[in-house]
């Protein structure tokens, strides 16, 4: 992959630019390594959609998937296993980013499930969950604007 | 969350005042973490870029688009930002010069020091 001299210069003009999407074949193949030194990227955004792409496509999780199942994780740790762990990695990934950048780039995000969108309580639990979780200084926990799920939580 | 020190992504914001009440909330946030004596070095950013933010004069009127009304907002807020107290200890002052100064210019008069009216 080349390097991109559009997205260079508008990196240069003070523009971030942003991956919308994760999986971890991008992870493994070193794709977003690729795209983070071609194509400016320096920060990472990621929704249930894009880990239902993710985990359907391929076989990257095969693996960890059937030990998960062997050990008797059900669905949803299976998935929260899954979808973490790559974060995890793709925070690791923008960690030289978010340090020279003084933290203003080399952002993950992730987002708490949209389910909980008008349940205050349930979203604070679950973004203290995956803070946790992911335990990384460079993640973003993404919650809706809702008048629920943000105006009490976000404080 | 960002009283706990949580890094928070607001999405879906469709209205300039849900805008300024988002902003509230986590300036209310940072308010929150640094009573309880929270380091506030790794939730607080300022621009790397040094180039003033500047409004074109059209905003300047009653007849401000939705985006541009949201900009002005957004910098307003950010004057905000710029005059919260910052615990000398904390290690968070922003730099007074440099490329991580942050220096917005409304139409050239901003460097004054005054917020925006």
């Amino acid at each position: 992959m080349s390097a991109n001299p559009r997205l260079a210069q508008l990196s240069a003009a003070g523009v971030s630019v942003w991956l919308d999407d994760l999986s971890r074949d991008r992870l493994q193949s070193g794709n977003l390594a690729e795209l983070v030194s071609t194509r400016s990227v320096v920060g990472v955004t990621t929704n249930p959609s894009i880990f239902h792409a993710a985990l359907t496509t391929g076989h990257a999780y095969t693996e960890q998937l059937r030990r998960l199942a062997a050990d008797g994780a059900d669905v949803d740790t299976v998935i929260r296993t899954l979808t973490t762990d790559d974060v995890r990695r793709a925070c690791d990934l923008l960690a030289p980013q978010f340090e020279t950048s003084n933290g203003v780039d080399g952002r993950v995000s992730l987002e708490v499930d949209p389910r909980l969108a008008h349940d205050t309580d349930a979203t604070i639990e679950q973004a203290l969950e995956l803070w946790k979780l992911v335990d990384r200084p460079n993640l973003l926990i993404k919650i809706p604007a809702t008048r629920a799920a943000f105006l009490p939580s976000l404080r | 969350m960002i009283g706990e020190g949580i890094s928070v992504n607001v999405t879906l914001i469709f209205s300039i005042e849900r805008y300024q009440a988002v902003i509230d909330a986590y300036l209310e946030g940072l308010d929150t973490a640094r009573a309880a004596g929270r380091d506030l070095a790794p939730s607080i950013r300022w621009p790397r870029s040094s180039s003033p933010v500047s409004i074109p004069k059209s905003t300047h009127n009653s007849r401000r688009s939705a985006p541009q009304k949201l900009w002005l907002c957004a910098v307003q807020r950010h004057w905000r930002m710029l005059a919260w107290p910052i615990t000398p200890s904390s290690g968070t002052s922003p730099p007074t010069d440099g490329p991580h100064s942050p220096t917005p210019a409304l139409d050239g008069n901003a460097r004054s020091g005054h917020p925006p009216a």
